[in-house]
């Protein structure tokens, strides 16, 4: 009950940073960063040479960084550390508890191994622990089912396989998409152009594991021309990838066709088409940043949709991401692995989101005085 | 008589869709001379917009079909390729918009917008490109290094006209055509903008062909105005002349319309009745203006009246009698 | 006389082709998951061994499966099931959604800011997270069941809703006839209610429309994780990539339940779009 409300706080704690002032903000921000920043060198470094670097990079941050990013990041530390607590929560609520198999365990034996990996029985102390062990000890705590394994030994492996198939299936969506996209707006109500949406809505049109399982029978079993599934070689990135991709390039492809349509109507279009400028020119110079700017704004429910398919393509086509970790975590109650990668993802997701930002800041100057 | 700058011959708009054809403009002719400032003048929908985008070819495609013949000096412009068009927008003929917020590219700085033109019709770049740039921008009253870092946005609307309007000067064109540039534009914003195209004229004999809706904008610059309704030329004058004594029935009303500043109380404002034409989508029977024309009679509903001249420099597309119209 | 905009709306629906295609066909699609299974009284879940694998015939239409099942009786009620949790989610997602974005939007200022950073916050995670772990929550007994999924589905589809009846509302606002509204002493229930709803009306109608694959896809994605609900489109199709193997494709085990789910996404995809189309010509490009 507590703890509930003590979610409610965080939440409402979160809500109210919307009120933060300026200066307020930069300092804050800072010091969020500064503390980031430590904890992430700590896995790496000893405890003083993080509390050093962080330091260092907390004063860039408030001498450099603009207001836009220290904002964000006002926000976002606090709403990672109150989803390691929901999160918790939410797992403590679920049935069963990591440490009974089949064979009924003794209570001694159950309390030695809870004190061994550090999993009382409440979340709010696990939270605790698992904080401390975060902040002080530099460490993602130890797998309960792996044994002997911490959860950065897991996942280290496994993340820059992720990381690899989501950045390329991120490099395809857009790249398809714009092209397609592109291509229709320009030649609007052609007969390429009905032909360009029609397959973009096919694509948004099946989920990504039957797009997966399509390639997989007509690639690898009919035509054998790339491997069924695993991982190793650039052809074993090629299916996964595209799977991943073809539903956010169909989209994609719509939004750049209706943002091409929308800025070829706009006044300056034809400013400049009076000025002289060839048709290359219009298009390239004056067309375009229009027209990213809505694909830009979807980049970052892009980047959250590819994360969400990864957890199936990648049982899909076994490939040893971070995916598998979550899903075996989150059915094994394997406590620290689920909140493991969930700070890594959620990590990710911040990080995108910051660049997707910065970017749409730069297409559109009329954004960038207010720093939203 | 000297060497014409610009020669409309019989000039027809026609607008071709799936549903209907829309006759815009019908044989609209006129001259604009070296120097001169022509006022193009007419109601919403009058085909005014439509006449100075065929100069330049601006066309909607594939809809907007043109004929006729525009003469720009020596050259035919009527059924020139694009690329010799291209060569021509922008640098000989130049055009300036109604609203200058959005015919402005947002996204750009006015320094990258304005070196375009530069880049394109002069091959220039860097420095040189720069030293033309800020010469225009003074020219047009906004002087500064800072106007050419600055975004659209962030500049006034007088300005950013005035940005529009060099943008236009940078290559010296031979004729600038000005489609409603004041409308949008505050009051005394109009008033400067007009003293501003008014000293152009002056220093550069460039010629301006300055579409409106507003005679008083007209009295204060043009030198001669063309009167189109439906499509068609229905008056032309020397500004003076029309403003003294029209000699359409149109015309009249227009002026009847207007808000006078020397008349006490304004004077009493008469509107014309009934409602804007619906472009025809063949040749008329009738008087475009008949339907709403107070002075209509017999002889107007049989058959459209040509273009006739009504004085020395005045034509005029009625079969009043000169004598009845009032002055 | 002159027409309401809905009934101008409602016009330009009916001559999009396309859209009324795809509306026939996912009525047919659903009378028949819902109708044919009674009709001829077809089981889903009677297993005969010693019929599995089956390729389709005339006695089994789509052939059978592992456990010698009908694979047409099931992927007429699997498509029960798979259209109903999307209808039943984005109906709840509505009813929270719509709420919640309309006071958002209404109130503005901090008011709108600190409820729109919850919804922004929440949009940015990976769906799949909260309703994994909300799944989780559930028994393993539970956990074939309709309930927990579309608990989990509908209680992070709001937010997509939330957003865009707060967009609607903000710019509706600050309208003129709003303004002339409160001057006439209306209650802020009643402006609500009487005048800024109705013009939200279309947007909540197309989006709700197009929220519908999108829940389904969420299902079939959890069903291939073994979260999902027994008999689904999702978990048929599921079900038919676990038996793909070089030698032995079994391909119609893979391919009825992916054709009608296919379909039935598709359909709503173009009945969602000539909605759009219909309601906001401007927005048609």
């Amino acid at each position: 009950m507590s703890a509930a409300l003590a979610l409610l706080f965080g939440i409402a704690l979160l809500a109210a940073t919307a009120w933060c002032p300026p200066r307020l903000t930069r300092v804050l921000g800072s010091l969020l960063f500064a503390l980031v920043v430590g904890v992430v060198l700590r896995f790496a470094f000893g405890i003083s040479a993080a509390i050093a670097c962080g330091l260092v990079a907390g004063a860039l941050a408030f001498r450099f960084l603009p207001l836009l990013v220290l904002r964000r990041v006002v926000f976002l530390v606090p709403a990672l550390v109150l989803l390691i607590f929901a999160t918790t929560l939410l797992m403590y609520r679920a049935p069963g508890n990591p440490f009974a198999n089949e064979r009924a365990t003794s209570p001694q034996v159950e309390a030695a191994l809870r004190a061994q990996y550090g999993v009382p029985k409440s979340a709010p102390e696990f939270f605790g622990i698992y904080m401390r062990r975060l902040l002080v000890e530099g460490t993602l705590g130890p797998s309960i089912k792996v044994q002997g394994r911490t959860v950065e030994e897991l996942i280290a492996p496994a993340f820059p396989v992720s990381v690899a198939l989501g950045l390329l299936a991120m490099i395809l969506s857009v790249v398809i998409g714009l092209t397609l996209g592109i291509f229709a707006g320009l030649r609007r109500n052609s007969a390429a152009d009905h032909l360009s949406m029609a397959l973009a809505l096919f694509g948004i049109s099946l989920p990504s594991f039957v797009i997966g399982a399509g390639f997989m029978i007509v690639f690898s079993l009919w035509l054998g021309w790339l491997p069924v599934a695993g991982w190793g070689s650039l052809r074993h990135l090629v299916m996964p990838a595209l799977a991943l991709a073809l539903p956010n390039a169909a989209i994609i492809a719509r939004l750049a066709r209706s943002g091409m349509i929308e800025v070829m109507q706009q006044d300056f279009i034809r400013t400049a088409r009076a000025k002289g400028l060839p048709e290359s020119w219009v298009i390239a110079r004056h067309a375009l940043r229009g027209t990213l700017i809505p694909v830009v704004s979807f980049l970052g429910p892009a980047a959250a949709a590819i994360m969400t398919g990864s957890f199936v393509v990648e049982v899909l086509f076994a490939v040893p991401g971070m995916g598998q970790w979550f899903v075996k975590g989150a059915i094994n109650r394997d406590y620290s692995v689920v909140l493991g990668t969930a700070i890594v993802y959620f990590g990710m997701i911040i990080l995108f989101n910051l660049l997707v930002d910065l970017a749409y800041a730069w297409l559109d100057p009329r954004v960038r005085g207010s720093g939203a | 008589m000297s060497e014409d700058r610009l020669r409309v011959r019989d000039l027809s708009v026609r607008f071709v869709t799936r549903e209907r054809t829309v006759r815009a403009v019908e044989s609209v002719s006129f001259d604009v001379k070296p120097g001169e400032v022509v006022g193009l003048v007419g109601e919403s929908g009058c085909g005014k917009s439509v006449t100075s985008l065929a100069i330049l070819g601006l066309l909607e495609k594939p809809a907007g079909r043109l004929t006729g013949s525009i003469r720009l000096g020596e050259n035919e412009l009527v059924g020139m390729p694009e690329s010799g068009l291209r060569k021509i927008r922008g640098n000989r003929i130049s055009m300036i918009f109604q609203d200058p917020l959005t015919s402005l590219n947002p996204y750009l700085r006015v320094g990258e917008q304005l070196g375009e033109v530069l880049e394109l019709h002069r091959g220039l770049r860097g420095a040189p490109a720069r030293a033309r740039m800020l010469e225009i921008l003074s020219q047009v009253g906004i002087p500064g290094e800072e106007r050419l870092r600055a975004y659209p946005h962030q500049l006034s609307g007088g300005m950013r006209q005035r940005v529009c309007i060099a943008m236009a000067l940078l290559c010296d064109p031979e004729l600038l055509i000005a489609d409603e540039p004041t409308t949008m534009l505050d009051v005394t914003i109009q008033a400067q903008i007009l003293e501003l195209l008014r000293s152009l004229r002056q220093t550069r004999k460039m010629s301006i062909l300055f579409i409106t809706h507003d005679l008083g904008v007209v009295s204060e610059l043009c030198d001669r105005v063309i009167v189109m309704y439906a499509g068609r030329v229905v008056e032309q004058a020397p500004t003076a002349q029309l403003l003294d004594s029209p000699l359409h029935p149109y015309t009249e009303a227009l002026l009847k319309s207007t808000p006078r500043v020397d008349v006490a109380g304004g004077g009493t404002l008469h509107p014309i009745g009934g409602l804007p034409p619906r472009l025809p989508d063949e040749k008329l029977e009738e008087c475009a203006f008949a339907p709403r024309c107070p002075r209509v009679r017999e002889g107007c509903r049989n058959g459209e009246p040509a273009l006739e001249s009504g004085g020395p420099e005045r034509l005029r597309r009625c079969i009043v009698p000169i004598a009845e119209l009032s002055s | 006389m002159q027409k309401s905009p809905f009934q101008l709306a409602w016009q330009r629906l009916l001559r999009n082709r396309v859209a009324i295609i795809g509306a026939l066909l996912l009525t047919a699609i659903a009378l028949a998951c819902v109708f044919l299974p009674f009709l001829f009284e077809l089981d889903p879940n009677l297993t005969q061994p010693a019929l599995h694998h089956q390729p389709p015939s005339a006695r089994f239409l789509f052939g059978t499966d592992t456990l010698g099942r009908d694979v047409l009786a099931r992927v007429l009620v699997g498509g029960r099931t798979s259209l109903l949790v999307g209808i039943a989610t984005t109906a709840v997602s509505i009813l929270i959604g719509v709420s919640y974005g309309a006071v958002a939007g209404f109130y503005g200022g901090k008011v709108d800011e600190a409820m729109m950073r919850l919804v922004d916050f929440l949009y940015g995670l990976p769906y799949m997270f909260l309703v994994i772990l909300i799944m989780l929550m559930f028994s393993e007994t539970a956990r074939g069941d309709m309930l927990p999924v579309f608990l989990a589905l509908g209680l992070v589809q709001w937010l997509t809703m939330a957003r865009i009846v707060r967009g609607q509302v903000l710019t509706l606002r600050n309208q003129e006839f709003v303004l002339a509204a409160e001057l006439l002493g209306a209650s802020d229930a009643r402006i609500l209610i009487r005048h800024i709803l109705p013009n939200v009306l279309g947007v909540i109608v197309v989006y709700g429309t197009l929220m519908v694959p999108s829940v389904i896809i969420l299902e079939s994605f959890l069903s291939f994780l073994g979260l999902g609900v027994s008999l689904s489109w999702g978990q048929l199709v599921s079900d038919g990539i676990a038996v793909v193997n070089p030698i032995r494709s079994y391909w119609w085990l893979l391919l009825w339940p992916s054709l009608f789910l296919g379909a039935t996404l598709l359909c709503l995809n173009f009945v969602g779009d000539g909605l759009r189309d219909a309601l906001d010509p401007k927005a048609r490009t």
